[in-house]
């Protein structure tokens, strides 16, 4: 049997934001958990910088995650690793927080 | 060469156009999103504190929404692009996961072999029922149940607006993907351009030094 491109597998979307962006999402059916691997982060005033970079690590060099979505001003912390991430897959969007309107 | 400016032109338009699309998306989003936040600050004030966070998740749950990405082919470069698309529902490949109710059609069926006087042709289609069902069965579960049975309105009205921004997610990627294409197609496009005016520039130049050794020499 043909072995199928890399991108076949990719099919869940991830997610790094505040509470309620998190929750609206997992109702839409995004949320996955398999054993201890989550495919979401819930960011609060007190989660680490390091934790949300670790997450964001994770997701992006994770295999079957197609889709990245992360807060605007939770990627303005670690802007640096969102601008360097220039892989086709996953893909990153930045998405606006109810606390944190969508900024041009 | 005109066919080279009039394919940059159309690629241009197309572009803008794109970019258009990309905005309108946008607003589309903030605004779904806007909805979706406001009602789910209303679900929560509605079912009181601690009844909507984070500690309400279902530890074992299972993506009910998942993308596709598939390869789409460019007509003018010939170049492979990629498209996203949003599929409900398990995949084949999934495990399985074994079903409240499946579990539960094992119980009725222990019961009935603990029945007493009962026929064997009795118990036999049963057993036959049991056996032909499909080994693989998932439901699909939905999350608003994490929160209970019956959950306010807005709730709903929350999880339809993030359902739909979560689809315009999906187009803007898709958009995105299409703009960077376009982007790489009018550089090829310069690029040939450019190459063509320099070979013109040349031809011209040399023109013109035949033009000067012949006036010399006459």
């Amino acid at each position: 049997m043909a072995q199928l491109p890399s991108y076949k597998d990719r099919n869940f979307i991830a997610i790094i934001g505040d509470e309620d962006s998190v929750t609206g999402l997992l109702l839409a059916g995004i949320g996955h958990v398999n054993g201890p691997k989550k495919n979401f982060l819930v960011v609060d005033n007190k989660t680490p910088i390091s934790k949300i970079e670790n997450t964001f690590v994770e997701f992006t060099s994770r295999k079957d995650i197609a889709i990245v979505l992360i807060n605007q001003h939770v990627a303005d912390d670690i802007r640096q690793l969102v601008d360097d991430h220039d892989q086709a897959f996953p893909t990153v969007l930045e998405i606006p927080s109810k606390d944190h309107p969508y900024e041009r | 060469m005109e066919e080279i400016c009039i394919k940059l032109d159309k690629v241009l338009l197309e572009y803008m156009d794109l970019i258009s699309i990309y905005q309108e998306n946008w607003q589309k989003i903030s605004k779904d999103l806007e909805c979706g936040y406001l009602q789910l600050a209303h679900s929560k004030y509605t079912m009181g504190p601690g009844r909507l966070s984070k500690d309400q998740f279902d530890g074992r749950m299972q993506a009910v929404t998942r993308s596709l990405i598939s390869e789409v082919e460019e007509e003018i470069l010939k170049e492979h692009n990629y498209q996203f698309t949003l599929i409900n529902g398990y995949l084949e490949n999934d495990d399985i996961i074994p079903d409240e109710s499946e579990s539960n059609q094992i119980n009725n069926n222990s019961s009935t072999l603990r029945r007493r006087n009962i026929k064997e042709s009795e118990t036999e289609p049963n057993v036959t029922t049991k056996t032909e069902q499909p080994s693989k069965k998932q439901i699909v579960r939905d999350p608003i149940h994490w929160f209970g049975l019956l959950v306010p309105s807005t709730l709903r009205e929350s999880q339809k607006h993030f359902k739909q921004s979560l689809v315009n997610m999906v187009g803007l990627l898709n958009i995105r993907n299409e703009i960077l294409m376009k982007e790489v197609q009018f550089k090829k496009l310069k690029n040939q351009k450019e190459m063509i005016m320099q070979e013109l520039i040349k031809s011209k130049e040399s023109i013109n030094e035949e033009k000067k050794t012949q006036e010399n020499a006459l």
